[in-house]
């Protein structure tokens, strides 16, 4: 479905999505665990719009 | 500074060329995939999906091909969410209450109003749907809007006012200024487009040209409709562009699940593609089956952009002529679906006048054709004798018009081309109200027991 250039792409956008979740599952500070949510929630746009599953990070659908 | 968007980016002719341009086999492919996990999360958080999809005795582990989707899965419509809403719920929802991000109501001109839930996640997706139309006309990050809707319980407002964020244009809010106050506006901050209601534009170059002022001559490039179908309807469309001098572009949506299908540049006002990235769509027989490509049916649409609230093979009740093979040979470069002539008519708005089935866009279609007449029109429906009559109000261009001339002429085009003699009554100009949004143009007074669902 991807070519190899988007193919890395969805791979890395996928690994910066887990390690924003892990940070927020750390994070007391609700600035930084509000902008973080945002990264997580834009990430997920990113690989939705690369023909990955329409997945909302914390309501997983598709 | 960085450039606002890398520079392949600016010059690319598609907001999503992996997604616009893919093959008919992968989007069926990703949409079966879409719809699959649609279901189960559908069945696993909101109790109104688990309750119809129980009454129908399906789970989603039966929904594994296209044929489980159309022919085992139930249909959901209006009334659906409605009878939830009666019951006290939150019709149809399926997230917790934190991550509810914003509440719209339908803006049907008949019926009690539904109530809509949107997550954040939702909005960042239908903030898209509008990118995709802008960003082919030509629109880019350094352009400007100002908005001439006020800012109510519409989610097709709302939802462009996202989409101009994400794209990151310049926004100019006219919300609840008066006309002169936003033709004002337009002189002095120059946007490079505008939005509003067809008829509401209409009504602002009109205001403009008796204050002397051209708006050809004006800044704005584009224009961006919207709350009522206007720039589906090519009378319609002239009229705007030719008061602008500027081009308008199209879009079709459902206020229960955004924006669905959108013009591309290269539509012309012809027909629209289904946005195939946050929605599926086909169309079917009166029995509920699935009619063949380009053959005319009822819309029938899933969301994956409504996961508050989710929308599920919905009967939108609109028919629709849409074609998904040879959609490449079209001269944009889309493969998405599309829909040919845009929304043909409703199921529930046709009226049958003497054996005759009659859809307001036809005869909307008519009075621009017509000279004398405008697109300021109501259609009155009323039962006699047991039959159905159709009163069509429409105002005259000019004060001097002969208005039982023109009644004439428009009553022989209507036989001529609908096949029957439908009643004109031609009003004096600026007699019929204007309406900021959706504007109520369909009045029907027959029984009850007769009318046909009208709460959209």
């Amino acid at each position: 479905m991807s070519s190899t250039g988007e193919q890395t792409m969805i791979e890395e956008l996928r690994d910066m999505a887990s390690r924003v979740a892990e940070m927020r599952e750390a994070c007391a500070n609700p600035g930084v665990d509000t902008a973080l949510r945002h990264a997580e929630m834009y990430l997920s746009l990113a690989l939705s719009n690369l023909g990955e599953p329409v997945v909302y990070p914390f309501l997983s659908a598709g | 500074m960085r450039p606002f968007l890398h520079p392949a980016s600016t010059d690319q002719s598609l907001w999503n060329p992996v997604l616009q341009t893919m093959s008919r086999a992968e989007l069926d492919e990703l949409h079966l995939m879409r719809i699959r996990g649609l279901v189960s999360y559908a069945y696993e958080n909101s109790p109104l999906h688990r309750s119809l999809y129980d009454a129908a005795g399906v789970t989603p582990a039966d929904i594994q091909t296209w044929q489980d989707f159309h022919e085992k899965l139930p249909f959901t419509d209006k009334p659906d969410l409605m009878a939830d809403q009666e019951a006290g719920n939150f019709p149809g929802l399926a997230v917790p209450a934190e991550y509810e991000a914003i509440y719209f109501q339908t803006t049907g001109t008949t019926g009690a109003f539904l109530k809509e839930s949107f997550s954040e996640w939702d909005m960042a997706r239908m903030a898209q749907h509008y990118c995709y139309v802008m960003w082919d006309y030509g629109v880019r990050p350094h352009d400007s809007v100002l908005i001439c809707f006020n800012f109510n319980t519409w989610a097709g407002l709302w939802s462009f006012y996202w989409a101009c964020r994400l794209m990151g244009l310049k926004i100019y809010t006219g919300s609840t200024m008066s006309t002169q106050d936003r033709l004002a506006m337009v002189d002095a901050w120059q946007p490079t487009m505008i939005a509003g209601t067809p008829t509401y534009l209409l009504h602002m170059a009109d205001e403009a040209r008796k204050a002397g002022r051209d708006l050809r001559d004006s800044s704005v490039k584009y224009m961006l409709g919207g709350g009522e179908p206007g720039f589906s309807i090519s009378v319609t469309r002239r009229a705007v562009e030719e008061a602008w001098g500027a081009v308008a572009m199209d879009g079709y949506g459902i206020s229960e699940a955004g924006t669905v299908f959108t013009a591309c540049k290269a539509s012309d006002g012809q027909g629209v593609h289904l946005i195939e990235d946050s929605f599926h769509s086909y169309a079917v027989d009166g029995a509920g089956n699935p009619v063949g490509d380009g053959e005319v049916g009822e819309n029938i649409v899933t969301s994956y952009s409504h996961l508050a609230q989710p929308i599920i093979k919905y009967r939108t009740h609109d028919l629709v002529r849409i074609q998904r093979d040879g959609v490449h040979q079209r001269s944009c470069s889309w493969t998405w679906a599309y829909l040919d002539g845009s929304v043909l008519g409703r199921t529930d708005y046709m009226v049958q006048i003497r054996g005759v089935n009659i859809y307001p866009s036809a005869v909307e279609a008519l009075l621009g054709d017509v000279d004398g007449a405008t697109n300021h029109y109501e259609m009155h429906i009323s039962r006699e004798a047991g039959f159905d009559r159709m009163e069509v109000r429409v105002e005259a261009r000019d004060d001097d018009i002969d208005t039982d001339n023109l009644a004439a002429k428009l009553a022989e085009e209507s036989r001529r081309r609908l096949g029957v003699l439908l009643e004109f009554t031609v009003v004096q100009p600026e007699s019929l109200p204007r309406y900021e949004l959706k504007s109520r143009r369909f009045f029907d007074n027959r029984p009850k027991e007769v009318r046909r669902e009208l709460d959209r």
